[in-house]
């Protein structure tokens, strides 16, 4: 259905998500580990949403999404992270980002997945203010 | 400026003006009357020139005279000075009125005194005949200046005709305008008098107006005219007493009004006070509002709500009340965050709150729910449950699953291990943890602490092959000790070794446990189906309320197998014995052949299985002579299993002639099972069932197999020893099953 780029420098976290997705019918365009090869493949693939790590090597998730938005102002992203990392999430979510996946992901909890596909969803809905 | 003043001023300039309109008109008139007079006795220019043209004929006339009264031609000169005044005269006259008569008079002048000089010459000279002609001469200048006359008077009628033509319009014209002003004042002061009447009325009913304004409602209007401003005043007089029965009423509604809030805020009091949550509301800006629950005031342990900040409730550090503090303004930024506010509560760093109470801690759930006005956040409200028995719960939960865990690791180990290795392994630990209990660390660092050290490796090594990871871990820990000890010669705290040591042996105690419950000393490599192995440590991990011995219980289930691969054995039975009856079987049928059954219960049951076929072979079949002349073809057996409800059921069914009760219980009363009493007291099913009776046998002959009326007998015996249950089905000339119902321990697990 979308077109999905994932940025997260773990590997496990990538594949967890890029099959929970592509269970739910969406194509994974792209994965990326860090912030540059991130940005990289957003220019390649014009991805119609990007799930965006923020504790990451080289550039972090904040820088990525920056440059990101600075590249297409319309870009979906969504921003999955730890609750650890609040402060920067929130900053994520007021620069543009339009929703948040909590870490670690509870897959496998039924619960979880629903609010996971919520977030997806307004994503892909999208209304940057 | 009031009304009737702006009304004044406007009137008194418009009548003003009219005035001096008709003053100016008046004044006009008088002008024209002085200049028609001035007129009249002015000389007409022309008419001027006309009258000195006869002047200057009557004096040429009286030159001529005077020359010949005189007798002096020289006075004719004057005549001839006069006669250029003349013409030049004319000419002038002829610049104003271009008249053929001017011309004619020049002419009529320039003959005459050209005639009468030459008479008067003559004259003079002595003729004195032409006298008479003198006088035609004098006559001509008379006749001249009658025509001058005639001219000055033609032209003068003509002047006064025009200008009594130009008066007539004239005055005309003002007497109108003087009519006009007349009637313009007459028509203003009408329009005044009128105004001032209607400006009256209006000034009683603006009286009235703000009588009604400053709530004066009693005070009525006077209504005593029929035209519109009195229709007018009639409206205003309604609308006072509508007015004053409307406040009447809304004063009794103000009134219920009141009560009714009265009591909705005493409810909300009540309410406030039976909640069982400590509910409380905050502004996006983080100011605490004064509402809340009662209980709010007892979970939060404060006394007030009122100008409390967040950070003194929640007693938190100033980090977390920033993060707190840009949660809020997120979340108030927008309308996506308020439409998709679920996904974003996670990131409020508040979701529990941890608050000393005297040293006592507690734990407060908080629920932070959006309320909204016309689509904007308005304010947040607060939910505190105490969960403090929740959490303390829940960590016990934990420990009981890491330790269940644990115990599922030991037992899957054990399980896939063979018998040998597993024997080896365990001796090879306690020798070492006896090694290790006596080596004294300080003083025998050498040779004795270098092969424990190699020991310990090994055993590591072995552990985490057979899969004993908790084991692996007690040894690396142990290792780390006697490396140290090794490396660096240090001497190491011997309470930390020992430690260490202690660790280790009770993990190895564990496993030995594990080992003699759930295998035994006997038993060997358990048949363990991986998958289901698997399902049932996911089952355990995620119901935390087990007990070791229904997990013992379960495992002894998952020694399970195929129906078939037990069944194979009585496949053969049937074979051989069926040969050996003389008996011709179409086959034994297994039915279920996949079923995975307990290789516990079926090991159990395999006697009564083979008492039972034999039965069904001997007793049940007939011979292959009856089943011919019966024409039911080969004999037919079926072997089936079933797991049903916590139970497993094997049953064991022939196609043969079925029992006939009648004639059990007849061979029953002949061998003596039975007294005669019975005999009668039976009915169908109970005279059945007295196949199951020791001795009981309904055939003559005893061969090899059966036949001494032990079979059903010691099924029937099991079945009781056991706590089984047993069912006979039968019908006659179709065949008989038995079902054999052997209950599965504790599947359900739950205690």
């Amino acid at each position: 259905m979308s077109r999905i780029l994932i940025v997260d420098d773990s590997a496990f976290v990538v594949k967890s998500l890029a099959n929970h997705l592509s269970a739910q019918g969406h194509e994974i365009v792209a994965t990326a580990c860090d912030g540059i090869e991130g940005l990289e493949a957003f220019r390649q693939h014009r991805p119609d949403l990007v799930l965006l790590d923020i504790t990451m090597p080289r550039k972090d998730g904040k820088e990525c999404l920056q440059d990101i938005i600075k590249e297409n102002s319309a870009a979906k992203v969504i921003i999955v992270s730890a609750t650890s990392e609040t402060d920067s999430v929130m900053e994520c979510l007021q620069m543009g980002a339009l929703a948040f996946i909590e870490k670690p992901l509870r897959l496998h909890d039924p619960s979880f997945c629903e609010s996971f596909n919520n977030s997806v969803a307004m994503g892909l809905a999208g209304e940057v203010q | 400026m009031s009304l009737r003043l702006k009304l004044f001023v406007g009137l008194g300039i418009v009548l003003g003006s009219s005035l001096a309109f008709f003053l100016y008109a008046s004044w006009q008139a008088a002008e024209i009357r002085h200049k028609n007079w001035q007129l009249r006795n002015v000389d007409y220019p022309g008419l001027d020139k006309a009258s000195k043209l006869q002047t200057l004929v009557r004096e040429t006339r009286e030159s001529f005279i005077h020359a010949v009264d005189e007798m002096d031609a020289d006075l004719l000169e004057e005549v001839d000075k006069r006669a250029p005044v003349f013409d030049s005269l004319a000419n002038e006259i002829l610049k104003i009125d271009n008249n053929e008569t001017i011309h004619q008079l020049q002419t009529q002048y320039r003959d005459y005194v050209t005639v009468t000089t030459k008479l008067v010459r003559d004259y003079l000279e002595g003729d004195k005949k032409i006298v008479s002609r003198l006088a035609e001469a004098n006559h001509a200048a008379t006749q001249l200046n009658q025509q001058i006359q005639a001219y000055s008077d033609s032209k003068y009628q003509n002047f006064i005709g025009v200008m009594e033509v130009l008066n007539r319009n004239g005055f005309r014209f003002v007497n109108m305008l003087m009519l006009m002003g007349v009637g313009l004042m007459g028509v203003l002061l009408s329009l005044g008098y009128a105004l001032v009447v209607i400006i009256k009325q209006i000034e009683k009913l603006s009286i009235s107006a703000s009588t009604l304004a400053s709530g004066k409602l009693n005070e009525s209007i006077e209504v005593n005219r029929v035209d519109e401003l009195g229709v007018l005043q009639d409206s205003f007089e309604k609308m006072r007493i509508n007015l004053k029965n409307h406040i009447g009423q809304l004063d009794s509604m103000v009134e219920n009004r009141t009560r009714q809030l009265q009591r909705a805020q005493k409810e909300t009091e009540d309410i406030l006070g039976s909640i069982q949550e400590g509910i409380f509301t905050v502004n996006p800006d983080a100011s605490v509002n004064e509402k809340h629950s009662i209980k709010a005031k007892e979970l939060f342990n404060t006394s007030v709500f009122k100008g409390v900040s967040l950070a003194t409730l929640f007693g938190a550090d100033e980090r977390k009340m920033l993060l707190l503090d840009k949660w809020l303004k997120m979340m108030s930024s927008g309308k996506r965050f308020l439409k998709n506010w679920k996904s974003f509560v996670p990131l409020n760093p508040f979701n529990e709150l941890v608050i000393w109470e005297g040293g006592v801690q507690k734990i407060l759930k908080l629920d932070w729910q959006p309320i909204e006005d016309e689509g904007a956040l308005s304010k947040i409200m607060v939910l505190a449950a105490d969960i403090t028995e929740t959490k303390r719960y829940e960590k016990q939960l934990n420990e009981l699953k890491q330790a269940q865990q644990l115990y599922m690791q030991r037992v899957l180990a054990c399980a896939e291990a063979d018998k040998e290795d597993l024997d080896n392994f365990l001796e090879q630990c306690d020798k070492l943890v006896i090694e290790a209990n006596n080596i004294q660390l300080q003083s025998d660092l050498s040779t004795r602490t270098k092969s424990l050290f190699r020991s310990m490796h090994t055993l590591k090594g072995n552990a985490g092959t057979l899969g004993f990871s908790r084991v692996s871990e007690r040894a690396a820990t142990c290792e780390d000790v006697l490396s140290i000890v090794r490396e660096s010669s240090q001497s190491v705290d011997v309470s930390t070794w020992e430690a260490s040591i202690k660790a280790l042996g009770k993990e190895l105690e564990a496993i030995r446990q594990v080992r003699e419950s759930v295998f035994g000393e006997s038993r060997g490599k358990m048949l363990i189906d991986k998958q289901a192995m698997r399902r049932l440590t996911d089952e355990i991990l995620t119901q935390p309320f087990w007990d070791n011995e229904i997990i013992l219980d379960r495992l002894a289930l998952l020694d399970t197998a195929p129906f078939h691969v037990f069944s194979r054995k009585y496949q053969r039975l049937v074979e051989t014995y069926g040969q050996r009856s003389g008996k011709k079987i179409g086959e034994l049928v297994i039915g279920n052949p996949n079923l995975q059954v307990p290789r516990e219960q079926l090991l159990q049951v395999d006697s009564c299985l083979i008492h039972l076929l034999r039965n069904a072979l001997d007793h049940g079949l007939e011979t292959d002579d009856v089943r011919a002349s019966l024409q039911k073809g080969l004999g037919r057996l079926e072997l089936k299993a079933q797991i049903n409800g916590g139970e497993l059921q094997i049953s064991v069914k022939d196609d043969g002639k079925g029992i006939d009760g009648d004639t059990v219980a007849q061979r029953a009363l002949q061998l003596g099972l039975i007294d005669e009493l019975t005999f009668n007291s039976l009915d169908q099913k109970g005279k059945e069932n007295l196949v199951f009776l020791a001795g009981f046998t309904s055939r003559k002959d005893v061969n090899e197999f059966s036949g001494r009326g032990l079979g059903l007998d010691v099924v029937r015996e099991q079945v009781k020893a056991m706590g089984w249950r047993m069912e006979m089905l039968t019908a006659l000339g179709k065949g008989t099953e038995f079902r054999l119902f052997i209950p599965l321990r504790q599947t359900s697990g739950k205690t």
